[in-house]
């Protein structure tokens, strides 16, 4: 016999808050930043073997493809960065209104955005 | 205070040092990352830039990866025997001789991740990888043999 219980709300079933937007970015952001800083130690590893063998590091990361994982790191960095603090002021007591985690939940998001542009240009000397 | 309130406190007091470090290796990996071999070896030979690169891995390590792989050990001791560890940096006596055995190791390391390649990326998603190669990875990358030597014989996991 089928059972016609309503079954208890599942996640999917939610509306997506900024809240929880921001919550798990900064999980996913989190492990994209493992996996970057081990690739970026193999990266260095790599410089003991010579430059030829560098070469062919340095190929990809002048290609397209390299550019645009550079610059997805710096976000990444970036949004970590912006959601840390956020974290540390609420571990503090502060930024638990409704409309206060709103706020600082966007406050992140482009905040990453505008920061990742930022260090992108100062990286480069643009300033 | 118990171990849990201090790996909290330890946490959040790595997280706040982290912050300054995270914009430093950011904006220096975007001045190098494309830059050709001999910008990129002057960069990581500057001693400077070793060592704040070297504290940015060890508490990036702990900050991040270590509550993922939920360890049972005491932070204060790990953290404590890693800088001991690493912190004499100097710069390689026999460079050449250095480097052939460094390549060595480094070969040694990129066989075990390639083998165990898909075992890491699906372990390092659930939280349960171990950091002993991550860390192994650090430590060859940016200091002398012996101090690696030094590493290995005291296995901090």
């Amino acid at each position: 016999m089928e059972d016609k219980r309503p079954l208890s709300p599942h996640i999917n079933i939610y509306k997506w808050h900024i809240s929880s937007l921001v919550s798990i970015s900064h999980r996913i952001t989190g492990i994209i930043n493992i996996i970057a800083i081990t690739l970026v130690c193999v990266w260095v590893s790599w410089l003991v073997l010579g430059e030829p063998k560098y070469d062919l590091i340095n190929l990809f990361l002048n290609s397209f493809l390299g550019k645009f994982v550079a610059i997805g790191l710096v976000w990444s960095f970036s949004f970590q960065i912006l959601s840390e603090i956020r974290h540390l002021i609420m571990d503090s007591g502060y930024g638990y209104e409704l409309k206060t985690t709103r706020v600082t939940g966007l406050m992140v998001i482009f905040g990453s955005l505008i920061l990742t542009i930022s260090f992108y240009l100062i990286g480069k000397n643009f300033f | 205070m118990n171990l849990a309130t201090k790996k909290w406190v330890f946490l959040k007091l790595s997280s706040i040092i982290l912050i300054p470090l995270m914009i430093w290796f950011i904006i220096n990996f975007i001045s190098v990352y494309n830059g050709d071999y001999s910008e990129v070896v002057s960069f990581f030979s500057n001693k400077t830039n070793k060592f704040i690169f070297s504290i940015f891995l060890i508490l990036f390590n702990e900050a991040f990866l270590s509550p993922a792989i939920k360890h049972n050990v005491k932070v204060s001791s790990v953290l404590k025997s890693k800088l001991f560890t690493i912190a004499p940096t100097s710069q390689f006596k026999d460079d050449a001789a250095s480097k052939a055995v460094l390549a060595e190791e480094f070969n040694k390391i990129t066989f075990k991740l390639e083998s165990k390649f898909f075992k890491i990326f699906s372990t390092l998603f659930t939280g349960s990888l171990s950091s002993i190669v991550i860390i192994q990875l650090k430590i060859v990358s940016f200091f002398p043999l012996k101090y690696t030597h030094m590493l290995k014989t005291h296995r901090c996991y």
